[in-house]
């Protein structure tokens, strides 16, 4: 009798410890499917961008970027100066859309808002707008001695060689030893909602330049090309270049955004900086937050920015 | 009859005062029972005359005192929790009379009476609801993981909840751990937790008592929302040298105890000794960290006459984290606190007793970050100093006020480097002074009332905050007791924790720019004990929740976070409801309780869940705890069962691309969260067993223990995480702890 009953008390504590597992898709809540996402970003300087309309899909599906394209909207954008940009469907893929009928050569223009508006086929509307920041610019690229911050010398920029572009990768002064020394951005601090860089690797299939045995092949595999840090309100008017988010050998362009508020929101909000559901200051998965959009009617980015940028060439460490 | 009625109309006033002490040891007894009854007299039912026994307990310091009083002769009955009970007859005249009460300890492993367990009828009117008092002793045999550990421990108690396996913060009531206000010998500790949240600094060796308020908390304390707990470390040993340590799974603790002249000292040490077991498992391709923790406490407590005593205590702990990830990758953790103690306490006459406490700490963790050799600094230090005098007067037998005054000065360090570039630090130093005062009045034998008034100014804020209180409590029987309690409380410091990783915490002042958090508590209960060896306490509360502050998660790194409005979202509101049922057996070979929660919580920000209201993750709907102990002269058993709601958590309702912003090309998959924490893990629930075997140890006396956690493994869930690497959206749990034993030793000589 005494084997029985703590063979049956066996046997219920193993159910109750073999419970746990369950369908995933139970934790997923499928309730905001075929809201209208907008992704634009204009760049003061530069012509107007594509604008592209999707539709977010069920988490507990593949997803499909053909099907998430939201096609057959009508598409403008006017700016507070009374320009009409109206917008049409493109070839490049489904949802987006190129600006049809601009003026002639136009360009970004600084301190200018715009508005967009979009009407889907089936008369739902979306509307944002942004105003851009002011012209920016670096007025010094320099590299600093590593410890003791010092100037080592200063980075030539695309104007120093009359718009040559790629000439500014050759520049002796911009050949930079990975890891070896700082790259600092020195500008004139201008009321933006705040800064970010943006690296982009040049030169494809260029080698790994980092040194990592703790990552994985996986893990080196998914290093991107291009890639840009999380926004900082950097008031001293000066950025440095994060070592941290150069992954390979070549020519790379360095870019400083100055940022509207829409940017500025999505960029510190939105979690692509990490990922981690260990938030900084938050109970374990407790940070799953909404970005703030500034979109009404749907989510995304309409948003702008101001940008300077130079070339450099990384070298391995010897 | 007669005998009490003549006593009544006595107007010969007499008076009793003293400390309750170990005679062994000879250290104070905190939260002694002791009662009075006149030689021959039995309890009578006449409600307008005093109700034999008349009861009081020793404060904190172990000073006890009955105050204008029928000269008589009298039966004074002492017991304690671990202490056998002491009868002594004594003749009280016209003029005071100081008697110190001796207590025996007892002698181990006899079924023994918890502090809480020996309440005579009066003072249980005084009793506030909420309150918890527990001996280390009995905290220390409850099943741990891996090493003893008392804040774990607590969170055995109906409505007081960890976040996580891994967490030994304290969720009590619907608060967060922020909310709760955490006392080492009357001085504050901010992050009392070691190995990222997994331990509390507690070192159970050095500890005495613990008092857990876990709502409607008195006068005396202030500056949380929620609670107060209040630990106690132990005096050491006035009569002679004695040493006890122990060894677990992890850590080594070692206590030495002593006299010195008219007094005593102790120091209790412990250390992790994980180093060598990380060291051979590290090679060049495991990345393993270095880490240990350490902590001290020291204190010594010497009589400078009947009248004065001086007690000098210190306490510093620390964490040490290494991990060496490749050449210019690396971290580095270093955090802990330091608190010293400088009292002095005096007893002016029989009618009052006062102390003076001066008293500094100090939590500063330092963080340091390399990746790729792009360095990440952040530094945080916060250090209080107080002083702070506290009277107890007795101006009648219906009234026992205590009061006090305190000021401090505080300092907030919070510095942040970003690949060599300073961000905006935060450097605060405001000050406060708070006063208070609560009188204990008892109208008749049945009724106490508590009314209080807590007054406090911080920082530049230059308003004068109040915070009323008051606490009722009345017999209706001899064995039945009604309670309720309420009162306002304010939050000046708002802590920034990190579930997984508590070494990286901060505090944060609320400054003039936005208000500090407020709450309104009511309690109220009703408690059946039958018998001394059974007690049935049931028990509900509400709390409002105003001014509440939430880390702004989405705050760019390096934003000039020079006011708390810039850190924090604020206006914040919420509530907490919910009923307690507590069930102990707490005599006899069996010892143990029955907890129930049936509990709810609810927060609102505007900026949160599109400003709708929201559960916080440890909001528990259900919550059931089950604690038994088996005493033996050989063998002891133990067994804890829990069952919870599940956590709640926010599920993801869609999933989107975007350019990341500041690329041109990278396009990244994101999901978009459903309503914030609308759903729910499955429920929680685990087992825990311990078996300990008393015997010796080269001649000492020995406990050998065998502690299972989470017997049956039940692989509870922590949280969800998301991942859109891929075209569909992988989906993990990541569980809690599995099944975890644990063994060791404590020794004593």
């Amino acid at each position: 009798m005494r084997r029985d009953t703590a063979l049956m008390l066996v046997l219920l504590l193993l159910g109750f410890g073999c419970s746990t597992e369950r369908d995933p898709r139970d934790l997923l809540a499928p309730g905001q499917v075929g809201v209208i996402v907008v992704d634009a970003q204009l760049v003061v300087g530069k012509s107007m961008p594509r604008i592209r309309l999707a539709e977010t899909q069920a988490p507990d599906q593949p997803y499909v970027r053909g099907m998430a394209g939201l096609d057959g909207a009508s598409v403008e954008v006017r700016s507070s100066e009374g320009d009409v940009i109206r917008y049409g469907p493109t070839s490049a893929e489904p949802g987006m859309y190129g600006a049809t009928d601009a003026p002639s050569g136009y360009l970004v223009r600084p301190h200018t808002t715009y508005a967009l508006r979009v009407e889907a086929a089936d008369g739902r509307v979306v509307t944002a707008e942004t105003t851009t920041p002011d012209l920016f610019t670096v007025r010094d690229w320099l590299l600093l001695d590593d410890t003791g911050l010092t100037v080592r010398r200063r980075l030539a920029t695309r104007a120093d060689f009359g718009g040559d572009g790629d000439s500014v990768y050759l520049a002796a002064s911009n050949q930079l030893v990975y890891q070896d020394g700082l790259v600092e951005a020195r500008f004139d601090g201008g009321g933006a909602q705040g800064y970010q860089i943006g690296l982009v690797s040049l030169d494809a299939g260029s080698p790994i330049v980092i040194e990592a045995d703790f990552l994985g092949p996986e893990e080196l595999a998914r290093l991107e090309r291009e890639t840009s840090w999380p926004p900082v309100d950097a008031t001293d008017a000066s950025m440095r270049l994060p070592w941290y988010s150069v992954f390979f050998e070549g020519r790379y362009d360095i870019k400083i955004f100055s940022l509207d508020r829409n940017w500025y929101d999505l960029s510190r909000s939105i979690q692509s900086f990490g990922g981690s559901t260990i938030g900084f200051g938050s109970t374990a998965g407790d940070d799953f937050e909404r970005p703030i959009f500034h979109v009404n009617g749907g989510i995304g980015l309409f948003g702008s920015a101001s940008m300077d940028e130079t070339g450099v060439t990384i070298h391995p460490r010897p | 009859m007669a005998l009490a009625l003549s006593i009544a109309v006595d107007c010969a006033a007499a008076s009793l005062d003293g400390y309750v002490k170990s005679r062994q040891a000879g250290e104070l007894i905190s939260y002694a029972q002791i009662s009075l009854t006149p030689e021959g007299a039995n309890a009578n039912q006449d409600r307008r005359l005093p109700v034999w026994p008349i009861a009081t307990g020793s404060n904190q310091d172990g000073y006890y005192a009955f105050r204008s009083i029928p000269a008589a002769r009298y039966v004074l009955r002492a017991r304690a929790f671990g202490y056998v009970e002491r009868t002594v007859t004594i003749d009280l005249g016209d003029a005071p009379t100081r008697l110190d009460v001796l207590l025996e300890v007892e002698p181990i492993r006899i079924p023994t009476v918890d502090v809480d367990g020996a309440r005579e009828e009066e003072q249980r009117t005084e009793h506030p609801p909420g309150l918890i008092q527990l001996s280390a002793k009995r905290l220390q045999r409850l099943p741990a993981v891996g090493e003893q550990d008392l804040i774990r421990s607590l969170q055995l108690l109906p409505g007081v909840q960890a976040a996580s396996d891994l967490s030994s913060g304290l969720y009590i009531r619907g608060g967060g751990p922020d909310q709760t206000l955490i006392l080492l010998d009357q001085v504050p500790l901010y992050n009392p937790t070691h190995a990222f949240g997994i331990f509390s600094t507690f070192n159970p060796s050095a500890t005495k008592d613990v008092s857990l308020y876990k709502g409607a908390y008195p006068s005396q304390f202030g500056g949380r929302l929620g609670s107060v707990l209040d630990v106690s470390n132990r005096e050491g040993n006035r009569q002679q040298f004695r040493a006890a340590g122990g060894v677990s799974l992890i850590a080594g603790r070692l206590t030495a105890e002593g006299p010195i002249q008219n007094g005593s000292w102790i120091v209790s040490a412990r250390r992790t000794y994980l180093d060598p077991i990380l060291d051979a498992v590290r090679n060049d391709s495991t990345e393993v960290p270095s880490y240990y923790f350490y902590d001290v406490n020291a204190r010594i407590n010497r009589s400078l006459g009947p009248a004065d005593n001086v007690v000098l205590s210190g306490y510093r702990g620390r964490d040490v984290l290494r991990l060496d990830l490749d050449r210019g990758s690396y971290l580095d953790v270093r955090w802990g606190n330091a608190a010293a103690t400088a009292k002095w306490t005096h007893v002016y006459g029989p009618r009052l007793f006062g102390n003076l406490l001066l008293s500094a700490s100090e939590y500063r963790s330092d963080t340091d970050v390399q990746i790729f050799t792009t360095p990440l600094r952040f530094s945080n230090r916060l250090f209080d100093v107080t002083a702070r005098a506290d009277i107890d007067w007795h101006p009648s037998p219906a009234h026992e006020v205590d009061a006090g005054v305190s000021a401090s000065l505080y300092e907030f360090r919070l510095a942040r480097d970003v690949n060599r570039v300073p961000q905006p630090s935060f450097d605060q130093s405001p000050g406060s002074v708070t006063l208070y005062a609560e009188d204990q009045w008892k109208p008749t034998s049945r009724w106490s009332i508590r009314p209080g008034l807590r007054a406090e100014v911080f920082g530049a804020r230059g308003r004068v905050g109040l915070e009323p209180r008051l606490m009722i409590g009345r017999m209706l029987s001899p064995t039945v007791r009604v309670s309720a309690g309420g009162g306002g409380y304010s939050q000046h410091l708002q802590l920034v924790s990190t579930e997984g990783f508590s070494g990286g915490d901060f505090w944060v002042p609320i400054d003039q720019s936005t208000q500090a958090g407020r709450s309104w508590q009511t309690v109220g209960g009703v408690e059946w004990e039958p018998s001394p060896r059974y007690s049935v306490a049931l028990e509900g509360y509400y709390t409002w929740l105003r001014h509440l502050v939430r880390l702004d998660s989405g705050r760019a790194p390096g934003a000039a976070g020079e006011t708390t409005e810039d850190i924090f979202l604020t206006g914040g509101r919420g509530w907490a409801s919910g009923m307690e049922l507590f069930a102990r057996k707490r005599t006899g070979r069996i010892t143990g309780w029955i907890g129930y929660t049936l509990g709810s919580s609810r927060r609102t920000w505007a900026d949160v869940n599109q400003g709708n209201e929201f559960p916080p993750k440890y909001d528990r709907r259900h919550d059931l705890k089950i604690v038994t102990q088996v005493e033996g002269k050989k063998w002891s058993y133990g067994l804890n069962f829990l069952f919870g709601t599940g956590q709640a958590f926010t599920p993801a309702a869609a999933r989107y691309e975007l350019t990341v912003p500041g690329t041109e090309q990278n396009r990244d998959s994101f999901l978009l969260p459903g309503p914030k924490n609308s759903a729910r893990l499955l429920p929680y629930h685990r087992m825990d067993v311990s078996v300990t075997r008393h015997g010796s140890l080269f001649g000492s006396r020995a406990d050998y223990f065998l502690q299972i956690f989470n017997v049956y493994n039940r692989r509870n869930e922590w949280f969800i995480q998301y991942n859109t690497d891929g075209r569909s959206t992988d989906v993990k749990v990541v569980h809690q702890l599995p099944i975890v034993p644990t063994f060791g030793i404590n020794f004593a000589f």
